[in-house]
């Protein structure tokens, strides 16, 4: 269904500000092949500065590339313009790790929810769309009565469950989820991670979720991309990743993950030693 | 015993409704050791770390309750004495170092007025107590890393900066309040490390504050579990982490996912254990009402 191909994509290197002309261009990734099939989820791990979140972006066109192409639902959208790209906006969504500013502070929930329905003809008038929005929160867990509160009134949790119900407002086949649970309390964390699970079941979604937490993404993906550097240094089955890791840093990162158990050994484990920045 | 919190009880007063934050709660943490306290949020960890620093925000009240240091219980000391106490005998660690440096002050001007402060030493004193401090961090160029300024350093350099300025005046208590939640999982792996490098060469006492269980079982000699500002259950990390520990602290467990037990079902803390805590703390409450009023 998504299929990315040797993906470049270089975005202006803002640490490096110029007083006249634009600053350079910095390259994020650097020829990264990627594919999710219908219904999949993918996980995509990586720490700050791996590119996880510009390859997000940059599946969805959110950002322009400088080589590589990008195919679907079987078709190149790598050179489309955004009037063309439109109708398939739709079709591919994105949930925002800050759930915060993803909404829009002066709407009500259910306005902000509404909002899809009546730009994309899905409602007659705005007071269908009122209604699909209610439907769609009691849908991701949440009580129809929230549509009337403003985004501060709401909890983190409820907010990025907000942020998964305006996603899957028109059925897309693609979902991005960039880091939607960290910040969230566990427990919170396990009734999103629940949803996610039901909502690929119920809709057929295809979802790439990206994290930092491999444990998240052992929980809810197939298969499991890991980034560094702004390439991808192992791909796999989540199976096989996990069991027989390869790649030293994957071995690294797993390592890194503290599980809840007494082992006075682990904290020795690692090099202490400054990394090079 | 370093720091010993007995029977704290904090509430906020806004609009005319009191709300209980901290319901007499205990805390116990032995000489040379790391204490871990873990619970969501809103449970009250950061209200037991501001109130042991002084910095309760104005519409709390303390209503009863002792939280001795060394044995002095800093509810009952002068304020002045109290104040002298921060950053020299007691230091913290906050969770976002980007922000607990100065932006527009040189990460030297940050480690030296500490030491100048706190330490009574002269310039040329304070810039070699920074460099060492810098060293036992493991920073390789600790002079160049002088001359930065925090931005132009990554998360995990500034919390090292902000560790070793913790640590240089030796202290002899450390709060760290969820000091590696900001950071990527290699780089908390390092810095959990350092924390535990320095504490066991200073013999410094730590009081840890988190949110992850996996963290409290890495570096924790003993952990308390706080819950609706009611502490549910203390001990030591091998008996809290064992079989025997409070029906909320394996709810959080079961809340977390782990990589290598992937078919392991989720489970939020559930709303019926939810509202026995709640009622077990009215309960609680109401009975140190009546203890209250019977001393």
């Amino acid at each position: 269904m998504l299929e990315v191909e040797n993906l470049h994509v270089a975005l202006p290197d803002r640490g490096n500000k110029r007083v006249f002309g634009r600053p350079p261009l910095i390259e994020i990734l650097k020829g990264i092949d990627l594919r999710v099939s219908a219904g999949e989820t993918v996980g995509l791990v990586g720490e700050s500065g791996s590119g996880k979140s510009t390859l997000a972006r940059a599946l969805l066109r959110l950002y322009p590339l400088s080589a590589g192409s990008i195919r679907f639902e079987g078709r190149d959208i790598t050179n489309l313009d955004e009037h063309e790209l439109r109708p398939l906006r739709a079709r591919m969504q994105i949930v925002f790790q800050d759930s915060q500013s993803a909404l829009n502070p002066r709407l009500t929930i259910g306005t902000a929810l509404a909002e899809p329905f009546v730009s994309y003809g899905r409602a007659s008038d705005s007071r269908e769309a009122l209604k699909l929005a209610a439907g769609l929160l009691e849908h991701v867990g949440l009580s129809a009565s929230m549509a009337a509160r403003y985004p501060h009134q709401l909890s983190g949790g409820q907010r990025q469950r907000v942020g998964i119900a305006r996603a899957i407002a028109l059925n897309p086949a693609l979902v991005v989820a960039d880091e939607i649970v960290s910040g969230l309390d566990v427990s919170v964390q396990a009734q999103v991670l629940d949803l996610l699970r039901r909502l690929r079941a119920e809709t057929g979604m295809a979802l790439v979720l990206i994290s930092h937490d491999l444990s998240v993404v052992r929980a809810l993906c197939e298969r499991v991309v890991i980034m560094q550097h702004g390439v991808i240094v192992e791909a796999g089955p989540s199976e096989t990743v996990f069991n027989s890791p390869q790649h030293p840093y994957t071995r690294k990162l797993l390592r890194a993950i503290p599980l809840p158990e007494v082992d006075p050994a682990w904290i020795d484990s690692v090099d202490i030693d400054e990394v090079a920045t | 015993m370093i720091l010993d919190i007995e029977n704290l009880r904090v509430s906020i007063n806004a609009k005319g409704t009191r709300t209980p934050v901290l319901r007499g709660a205990h805390l116990q943490l032995e000489q040379g050791k790391i204490l871990g306290l873990v619970g969501e949020s809103g449970g009250g960890k950061t209200m037991v770390c501001k109130a042991i620093l002084g910095v309760l925000p104005e519409s709390a009240r303390i209503e009863s309750g002792a939280i001795r240091f060394e044995g002095r219980d800093l509810l009952a000391m002068p304020a002045r004495e109290r104040r002298g106490l921060l950053g020299r005998s007691i230091a913290m660690i906050l969770q976002n170092p980007m922000t607990a440096l100065n932006p527009v002050f040189r990460i030297e001007d940050q480690m030296t007025d500490v030491l100048r402060l706190h330490a009574g030493l002269d310039r040329a004193q304070a810039r070699a107590r920074a460099l060492e401090m810098l060293t036992a961090v493991h920073i390789r160029e600790p002079e160049r890393v002088l001359r930065h300024y925090p931005h132009e350093l990554s998360g995990g350099m500034c919390q090292r900066v902000v560790i070793s300025i913790a640590f240089s005046c030796s202290p002899r208590l450390i709060i760290a309040d969820e000091p590696t939640t900001a950071l990527d999982v290699t780089v908390q792996h390092q810095i959990l490390r350092l924390i535990r490098e320095l504490q066991r060469k200073t013999g410094t006492s730590v009081l840890f504050i988190t949110h992850d269980l996996g963290v409290v079982a890495k570096i924790c000699d003993s952990v308390s579990v706080i819950y609706a500002g009611r502490i549910l259950e203390s001990g030591p990390v091998e008996r809290i982490f064992s079989s025997q520990h409070h029906p909320y602290t394996q709810a959080l467990l079961d809340a977390a996912p782990r990589y290598d037990r992937p078919d392991t079902a989720l489970h939020p803390v559930s709303p019926e254990l939810r509202e026995q805590l709640a009622r077990e703390a009215e309960e609680f409450d109401r009975r140190v009402d009546r203890e209250v009023a019977h001393a």
